[in-house]
């Protein structure tokens, strides 16, 4: 069951980065945008447990600072696109016909484009912060999340209990919201943890290019990029935001394997009906 | 050398606690309700099947029947093992064989039949690569030698032409063809055995005796041990030798298949015998009014699926049909024939591309494009109908959402609707996978005539089911077609179903309606050629041998 140990380390990594995050403002031992000048890229201390940058700040307040706007943009991602995607593929699903046609040959084109450009492009057009960096990852993000809600749709419509829903003269809405969205739950829910780590190092790479929040505030991404001219003195400053984008895209993207894998397993066995005993 | 297949004390169980057991795979159960975690799935099975023998193991669903025969493939499912016992094949103790071992058995020396071959061929593989991979590894034919085994496998197997046969894909075979090509695909590896797992149970009467003679032809040329897994008794008759059966896991009889049919020692067998003794001798106990008004009428009705396979022949191709208020109506037809289609024509889940389709209760204005609540219709399979997710009780609240009520009269209805079908409303409170198939099937009943609906049609609404839990559904039917004056459309496939239940019978064939007629005379005289050839492959009830012991009152009263 290595699995398994592998899903309860990793959830609880994450769940201690995110609480420190969270209870940042309590727990920083200094105000992250208080620069020392004397203290310019101090190697790891008692006093700065992961050494200063090269304005004198203290990393780990910084880092703890800077969490908050990545885990949240990510997160916010990951929402926006899986709703919007989940929406757009039952959508085709249920529609059928030209709508689905087009709606899935826009998410063609869009999975054929680097995801990375695109973002890049709207965030030139829209200039840095944490709204248009959004409305950048949403623009291409919402296309693996309606593939699967519309694959899986697909399916679950043509299920006997649908029809039934069908003959029986219940609701559209019913039959959507009732019998096909639980469903489509499980695989979602792992699909967006992959995503959210996917997410989380998008952000990063934006800020890295500054295309994320501007100073004095902080994010991992724009931490590694201000860091990166001082690598060779003063490593920690690189290693730390680094590492930390690193463990949290890993923790997550581990937990939504299992949850898909659970997910998958669980859609593999209600899309065999005949071979559903009455075991209980 | 040879010695067949013996099976002596076979335990098969669950290794682990009862707590994981959600996920234990069991292919069908008899469903009476939770059982206790401790029952084994087969407890100390005895079983021999010597070369050249037909051997029938029949019991209800749930038994352990197919359990037993994936036992000496050693494909039990996990978490399943073989707790004691042994059995061997040929003087080979499968029970100790290797993985490799095993694998030349399977396909090899024991060939599998399936109940539903079209899910077991790959669509995506034709026939002959198929039949290659099996003669590769087992016969060590390659190249041309193993092509012309294959053809000659075929042949073998009842095709006129094996060559195009072998290039088609398992979606260009009707049902009786794939289970053919499975039959030729079994026989690839020069069996011993032949593992049969309710073959035929999806077929016609015509594609049964094809299929069931096909194995008895080489049952006798070749030798070859057949453990046949049903439960339709009249082919066990007409068929095996022998006959074992079984009930919770343990072979309850066994013995000669004319002993045990004629003189049952246990209960069991007399259940599933009574069961299975749809005699037509008991009518529908009321007459159907000639004079009696359309309750649906088809007039010329058409319907066109594009692209679908090779002919553009409709599904169903101008079928004037009048089914009168309160009668049963029985419709036969092959997989394909249009009879799905028809009851999804006359239920409004289709509409009708030429032709007329109206129901009693439609306004005099255009037929109602959506599916209306005075035609209802219960499908075949009844796990796939109701939502494993939702209680029963939500799945059988949705249809009278959208009718106003209080939810506590909403309740009510729906306590009514359960007890007319002989359950307890606490049913109401689990989830479909904790209910057995008949259950289900009841619930759907019950469901469908909560919109109070004037016609019932029944799609093959008794096939997945075993000869004694079909035997208490169609009672139930008969029993509401009384009481409630329900008009019924019962979709077989099954001579003895429609001959014990129907008022008239229409035979559908390739989508055309090619027979009308009263039931008494459809049996007597049929006169469409098709008809002639379903009525001549009809097998006499198991129990026609016994006229002399007439069975009184069916004794249909289970535990269910």
């Amino acid at each position: 069951m290595r699995s398994r140990t592998a899903l309860i380390v990793a959830a609880s990594v994450l769940a201690v980065v995110v609480l420190s995050v969270a209870l940042a403002p309590w727990i920083s031992p200094y105000p992250p945008a208080q620069q020392s000048l004397a203290e310019r890229l101090a190697p790891a201390s008692p006093t700065h447990w992961l050494g200063t940058d090269h304005l004198g700040r203290d990393t780990l307040s910084r880092l703890l600072e800077g969490g908050s706007f990545s885990l949240a943009v990510a997160c916010a991602a990951t929402l926006l696109t899986a709703a919007l995607g989940t929406a757009i593929g039952v959508v085709s699903a249920r529609r059928r016909g030209w709508i689905d046609e087009v709606l899935t040959r826009t998410s063609d084109v869009l999975l054929a484009l680097p995801e990375m450009v695109i973002a890049l492009f709207v965030v030139a057009v829209l200039g840095a912060g944490p709204v248009s960096l959004l409305l950048a990852l949403a623009v291409t993000g919402w296309t693996p999340f309606a593939r699967l809600a519309r694959a899986l749709a697909y399916d679950v419509s043509s299920r006997g209990f649908v029809e039934a829903a069908r003959v029986l003269g219940c609701s559209p809405s019913f039959v959507v919201f009732r019998h096909i969205l639980p469903h489509l739950s499980g695989p979602l829910l792992g699909q967006a943890a992959l995503r959210f780590g996917q997410f989380l190092i998008a952000v990063g790479a934006l800020s890295y290019l500054g295309l994320g929040v501007q100073p004095p505030q902080s994010d991992w991404g724009s931490m590694l990029a201000s860091a990166q001219p001082y690598a060779a003195r003063s490593p920690l400053g690189v290693l730390a935001p680094g590492l930390v984008i690193f463990t949290v895209a890993l923790c997550v993207t581990l937990i939504g394997q299992h949850l898909a894998a659970l997910a998958g397993l669980r859609t593999l066995l209600s899309l065999a009906p005949s071979r559903r005993g009455s075991d209980v | 050398m040879s010695e067949g297949l013996i099976i002596e004390h076979l335990h098969v169980g669950h290794g682990v606690p009862p707590a994981q057991r959600r996920w234990a795979w069991k292919r069908r159960e008899s469903g009476r309700g939770p059982e206790p975690a401790s029952t084994p799935l087969l407890s100390g099975v005895d079983l021999t099947v010597a070369p050249g023998e037909f051997v029938a193991l029949v019991g209800a669903s749930g038994s352990g029947k197919t359990m037993t025969a994936l036992s000496v493939l050693g494909l039990l499912p996990p978490h399943v093992h073989i707790e004691a016992g042994s059995i061997r094949l040929g003087g080979t103790d499968l029970t100790r064989a290797g993985e490799a071992e095993l694998n030349r058995v399977r396909g090899g020396r024991v060939g599998m039949l399936y109940q539903q071959p079209k899910r077991v061929l790959n669509p995506r593989r034709t026939v002959r690569s198929h039949l290659l991979e099996p003669l590769a590894l087992h016969a060590g034919l390659r190249g041309k030698a193993a092509e012309e085994r294959a053809l000659e496998l075929l042949s073998g197997a009842g095709f006129p032409d094996p060559a195009s046969c072998a290039d088609a894909y398992p979606h260009q075979l009707s049902g009786g063809m794939a289970q053919r090509a499975m039959m030729a695909l079994a026989l690839a590896g020069r069996p011993e055995l032949l593992l049969a797992d309710e073959p035929t149970s999806a077929l016609d009467p015509v594609l049964e005796r094809q299929v069931l003679d096909l194995i008895d032809r080489q049952r006798r040329e070749h030798g070859l041990g057949v453990l046949y897994i049903t439960h339709n008794l009249a082919t066990v008759a007409a068929y095996a030798d022998r006959v074992a059966v079984m009930r919770a896991g343990r072979i309850e009889e066994s013995g000669p298949a004319t002993a045990v049919l004629n003189a049952p020692q246990t209960d069991c067998t007399r259940t599933l015998r009574e069961a299975a003794a749809l005699t037509p001798d008991a009518k529908p106990r009321r007459a159907v009014d000639h004079e009696a008004s359309a309750a649906v009428v088809l007039d010329r009705a058409t319907k066109r699926f594009p692209g679908r396979g090779r002919d553009a022949r409709p599904a169903l191709d101008e079928v004037s049909l009048e089914v009168r208020d309160g009668e049963i109506l029985g419709i036969l037809g092959q997989s394909g024939s249009g009879k799905s289609t028809l009851a999804r024509l006359v239920v409004g889940l289709e509409t009708a591309d030429a032709g007329r389709v109206a129901r009693a209760g439609d306004g005099a204005a255009a037929p109602s494009r959506t599916p209306g609540r005075d035609v209802q219709l219960v499908f075949q399979e009844p796990h796939d109908s109701f939502d494993p997710r939702m209680r029963l009780r939500t799945s059988l609240e949705a249809p009278l959402l959208t009718r106003g009520g209080t939810p506590a009269a909403r309740r009510k209805r729906i306590h009514q609707a359960v007890k007319e079908v002989d359950l307890d409303p606490t049913i109401l409170d689990r989830y479909p996978s904790q209910c057995s198939g008949g259950q289900l099937q009841r619930l759907a009943i019950a469901r469908a005539l909560l919109l109070e609906p004037s016609v019932l049609i029944c799609d093959e609404a008794t096939s997945a089911l075993d000869a004694v839990t079909q035997r208490t559904v169609l009672d139930l039917l008969r029993r509401l077609h009384e009481s409630r004056r329900l008009t019924l459309i019962l979709i077989s496939h099954d001579l003895s179903v429609i001959r014990y239940m129907s008022h008239r019978v229409a035979v559908l064939h390739r989508g055309e309606l090619v027979e009308l007629a009263d039931t008494a005379d459809f049996f007597a005289r049929p006169r469409h050629e098709h008809s002639r050839q379903l009525v001549a492959a009809a097998l006499p009830p198991a129990c026609a041998i016994l006229e002399d012991q007439r069975l009184s009152q069916p004794n249909v009263a289970l535990n269910h």
